[in-house]
């Protein structure tokens, strides 16, 4: 009985499961940069429940390192808010390898602190992490099958203790029972049997209770719906959210308070929207609609070819946490081909992969370089690229949106999709959020606003130019087929390059 | 026929050494008496460890003395069973009570294999609960309540085994006291668990706290005032629930402690005790001299008079203690008051009763209003009623209590 409901349970759930905050079924989050003068890579792969116990892998680069700590930190914490840092400790065989766990008490936008001590002095880093119940696990079959057995086994102990209690307890030593007690044992026994049922019957309901509040607090990406209108021609996106959450701005549990505070742009958008074209994928748009209320936001289409699409939105809220919200659009055909485009850093992509390198149109190359010969689920994907010139140089590169180079995954049949930069997972905004909330930002938009004036006056004056070879820290969360599109600016605009990976 | 195979039975019987008849036969009673105690305070001293460090494992101290509480009882017990069964005398098996036409063991050495096995089998159960649901912040769960009922059945499994003693006449002077003390530990149990969210001196101005207690403290202590065979079984039972509290209070704010989880409001430095415990003893001397003394013999009359005795004596004590207690400067080491966990945030609230009828929170200006008595006295109205209901099925039980012999 147990394990049946379990297995119900998890077929009710599968769509769920797929879910993870921020981006969709690739729950883990990666993140390379530096803390001080250390280059640090880490992973932390949350329990899917909250509260819950996270295993972080922290990779240090050099040497002379004498300490490295974790602390968790909630957004909203305060100077007193945070558990002291837990010592990570060092993996054995793994020079340079630690290892830490840390609890998620509560639901909410985190700070990871990465601390690191060493000869080069003290460097700290913040890995923004959002601590999300995203599953619900059946009963394990071998547990279902102990727990039966124990129960009923128990079950009939407690019967014959109650029968015994009126007969042979109560009876003096070596006296026989009398027929009229063995009545009344009878008697006793049933009446104890109906009330363990009973208890029994109040217990799964109180477990069902548990069950339905769990489920309904998992955590779920705004909902939204995607719809294309053409006016004269021009194609335009329309992409609104829909959720009562974000539309009446009222928070019914913990993650949804950290999702009703204002939205704040991320590389200067306030959205980016991917389109993926359903059948064979070999269609990619990367948009940054233009919001004209807080829930409607809309983006030309360009030169995007007709067809099924899924649109992949990211947006990162004030307190950090950061949602990918998820619709479905047809769009029809381009009447004229007047390509509408309301971003100068939108991008529409239409191609093939071909194989481990792509030549780009004005003739300069990339390269999947460090391609492992059998990509593994949970294994680092090993997401190294070169760009190379067309005489064959490495290509220096201009920034994209901040970066030397943003790429997306996704799973064939749309149950993952992750934006990925060269620093990881996480969001640059999240991370800005998290580092610079003062006790002092009270009303939701205080942080937001200062936000985007920093994030305004960073996108003036004069940017460093990156080197053509970049890698992207990541594992596939599962096997499969994915694409991978990588997209980079050159001086003809931004390119995008696609790859196939076949994951086992 | 039978009886030949049974003479058979014990010719061939191999020699068993005394030393396994004694751990069978007279190991047992102290060993169920120690892990009843055991259990206890490994409880309250893994609640103190959940308020002041926050984070635990499976492998916490305070688990592993419940866990070999519960091991050493069922092993005991189980071994007592298997002795009597196939090693023991034809005397041992008929003062024994037969378990599935094979096996003869004590009433309460069954209880106890029961509670042991419950208790057991919790464990993999919660491990899944909090890898499904996420680790539990609070102490009534479905696993965590299976957990607490095969405590509490181990408990009642040592109480019985004593009540058995006691009522065989073995020592009665002796038997009988520890089995008030037995019965004690249970009152310690049940209140530990139902005052983890209500038992706060800060409560103790508002009727449900004298309604929760009058439904359960009676059940168990005039229970042992009906079958116990001392002078004040009852109050001794309440002493019992005291002393072992006030020990678990005195030793527990001595261990020092940082908490390990946020948010960190309340920067403690040493492990939280459990609290000051009620002033049971008034009302149990009121219940012993009720049921033992007063020579009324109709429990349809006594069980109102026990129900409305043990809510005004309790109230008389109680109601002045529990000002006492919020005056004091916090932490008082001695009354054990003022011990807040971790994620508390201390305010004045720390010194103020909670939800006293009459009185109202403005915001700005804080408590105002003053008693209202009609609710007040409508309240412990009803609590003398429930005390009453909970009197009358102690009596019973007490008198089916005081016949029971294996």
């Amino acid at each position: 009985m147990l394990t049946r409901r379990g297995l119900w349970v998890s077929l009710g759930l599968t769509g769920l499961v797929l879910v993870g905050s921020g981006h969709l079924g690739s729950p883990d989050t990666w993140f390379q940069g530096d803390a001080g003068p250390y280059p640090v890579r880490v992973v932390v792969r949350l329990p899917g429940v909250v509260p819950g116990l996270a295993q972080i892998d922290i990779a240090v680069t050099g040497d002379g390192v004498s300490e490295v700590t974790a602390q968790p930190v909630i957004f909203d914490a305060g100077k007193n808010g945070a558990p002291p840092p837990d010592v990570a400790k060092s993996v054995p065989g793994r020079s340079g390898g630690y290892h830490a766990e840390l609890w998620f008490m509560t639901v909410g936008s985190f700070s990871v602190k990465i601390a690191v001590k060493g000869t080069k002095g003290a460097g700290l880093v913040i890995v923004p992490v959002a601590a999300v119940a995203t599953t619900q696990i059946a009963l394990y079959p071998w547990l279902g099958n102990l727990l039966a057995a124990l129960g009923i086994f128990l079950f009939i102990g407690a019967v014959t203790i109650f029968r015994a209690a009126a007969t042979d307890g109560v009876t003096a030593p070596g006296k026989a029972l009398e027929p009229k007690q063995r009545r009344t044992g009878l008697i006793v026994a049933s009446i104890g049997a109906g009330l363990l049922s009973l208890s029994l019957y109040g217990g799964k309901t109180w477990w069902d209770a548990v069950a339905r509040d769990y489920r309904n607090a998992l955590y779920q990406p705004f909902s939204a719906v995607a719809a294309v209108e053409s006016v004269a021609g021009r194609r335009t996106l329309k992409f609104s959210i829909t959720d009562s959450v974000w539309t009446g701005g009222t928070a019914a549990n913990r993650w949804q308070r950290f999702s009703v505070a204002p939205l704040v742009p991320d590389h200067g958008k306030l959205m980016h929207l991917f389109l993926v074209r359903r059948d064979g994928q070999g269609a990619f748009a990367h948009l940054h609609p233009i919001s004209t209320d807080s829930a409607n936001f809309s983006a030309g289409l360009g030169d995007l070819p007709a067809g099924a699409y899924r649109a992949y939105a990211d947006v990162v809220h004030e307190t950090g946490f950061p949602q990918t919200l998820v619709a479905q659009v047809e769009v029809p055909p381009a009447v004229d081909d007047t390509a509408h485009v309301t971003d100068t850093d939108d991008a529409v992509f239409v191609g093939e992969p071909t194989g481990d390198t792509y030549r780009l149109p004005d003739g300069a190359t990339v390269t999947w370089v460090s391609k492992p010969s059998t990509l593994l689920a949970d294994q680092d994907a090993g997401l190294s690229f070169l760009v190379k010139e067309p005489t064959g140089a490495t290509a220096r590169l201009a920034p994209y949106l901040g970066m030397p180079a943003h790429a997306v995954v996704s799973r064939d049949d749309g149950s993952v999709y992750i934006h990925l930069h060269p620093n990881g997972t996480i969001s640059m905004i999240a991370q800005a959020a998290l580092g610079s909330r003062q006790e002092t930002d009270t009303l939701p938009g205080m942080l937001a606003k200062r936000l985007t004036a920093a994030g305004e006056s960073g996108m003036h004056g004069d940017h460093p130019t990156f080197d053509g070879a970049f890698n992207f820290p990541y594992a596939f969360p599962r096997a499969g087929t994915y694409r991978v599109w990588v997209q980079i600016r050159r001086p003809g605009g931004i390119y995008t390059a696609p790859f196939l990976a076949a994951v086992r | 026929m039978a009886t030949s195979v049974l003479e058979g039975d014990l010719v061939s019987r191999p020699a068993v050494p005394a030393w396994a008849r004694s751990l069978a036969l007279d190991a047992t009673i102290p060993a169920v008496l120690f892990a009843s105690a055991a259990i206890i305070v490994g409880l309250h001293w893994d609640i103190a460890w959940h308020r002041t460090i926050g984070r635990d494992t499976f492998w916490s101290p305070p688990h592993i003395l419940e866990q070999i509480a519960a091991a050493m009882a069922g092993l005991l017990c189980g071994w007592r069973v298997i002795y009597i069964s196939f090693l023991g005398t034809e005397a041992d098996r008929g003062g024994a009570v037969r378990w599935w036409r094979a096996f003869y063991g004590p009433l309460g050495g069954w209880v106890c294999i029961w509670g042991t096995i419950a208790m057991i089998a919790s464990a993999p159960f919660d491990n899944w609960w909090h890898a499904a649901y996420g680790l539990d912040v609070k102490i009534l769960t479905p696993p965590h309540t299976f957990l607490l009922l095969g405590m509490v059945t181990v408990q009642l499994g040592a109480m019985l085994m004593m009540l058995a003693e006691q009522n065989r006449g073995r020592e009665s002077a002796r038997t009988s006291f520890w089995f008030a003390t037995s019965m004690g530990l249970i009152v310690l149990m049940i209140l530990t668990v139902v005052y983890s969210e209500t038992g706060l001196p800060n409560l103790q101005h508002q009727p449900l706290f004298y309604q929760i207690t009058a439904g359960l403290a009676p059940l168990l202590l005039v229970a042992v005032a009906r079958s116990g065979k001392g002078a004040w079984p009852a109050t001794t039972a309440a002493l019992t629930y005291m002393v072992v509290l006030l020990l678990a209070d005195w030793v527990l704010a001595l261990v020092p402690a940082t908490p390990k989880l946020a948010p960190i409001y309340n920067p403690i430095t040493s492990l939280v005790p459990p609290g000051f415990p009620i002033l049971l003893v008034v009302p149990a001397l009121a219940i012993d001299w009720l049921v033992r003394r007063s020579k009324i013999a109709n429990d349809w009359i006594l069980a109102p008079l026990l129900g409305v005795g043990f809510v005004v004596t309790l109230l008389l004590f109680q109601w002045p203690f529990a000002s006492f207690l919020l005056s004091l400067k916090q932490p008082n080491y001695w009354f054990a008051q003022g011990y807040w966990g971790y994620a508390d945030r201390l305010g004045p609230w720390t010194h103020q009763f909670f939800d006293v009828p009459g009185y109202g929170f403005v915001r700005g200006v804080g408590l105002t209003g003053s008693l209202d008595v009609a609710v007040m006295v409508k309240g412990l109205a009803l609590a003398a009623l429930i005390g009453a209901v909970s009197s009358r099925v102690a009596l019973s039980w007490g008198s089916w209590m005081a016949k029971v012999k294996r």
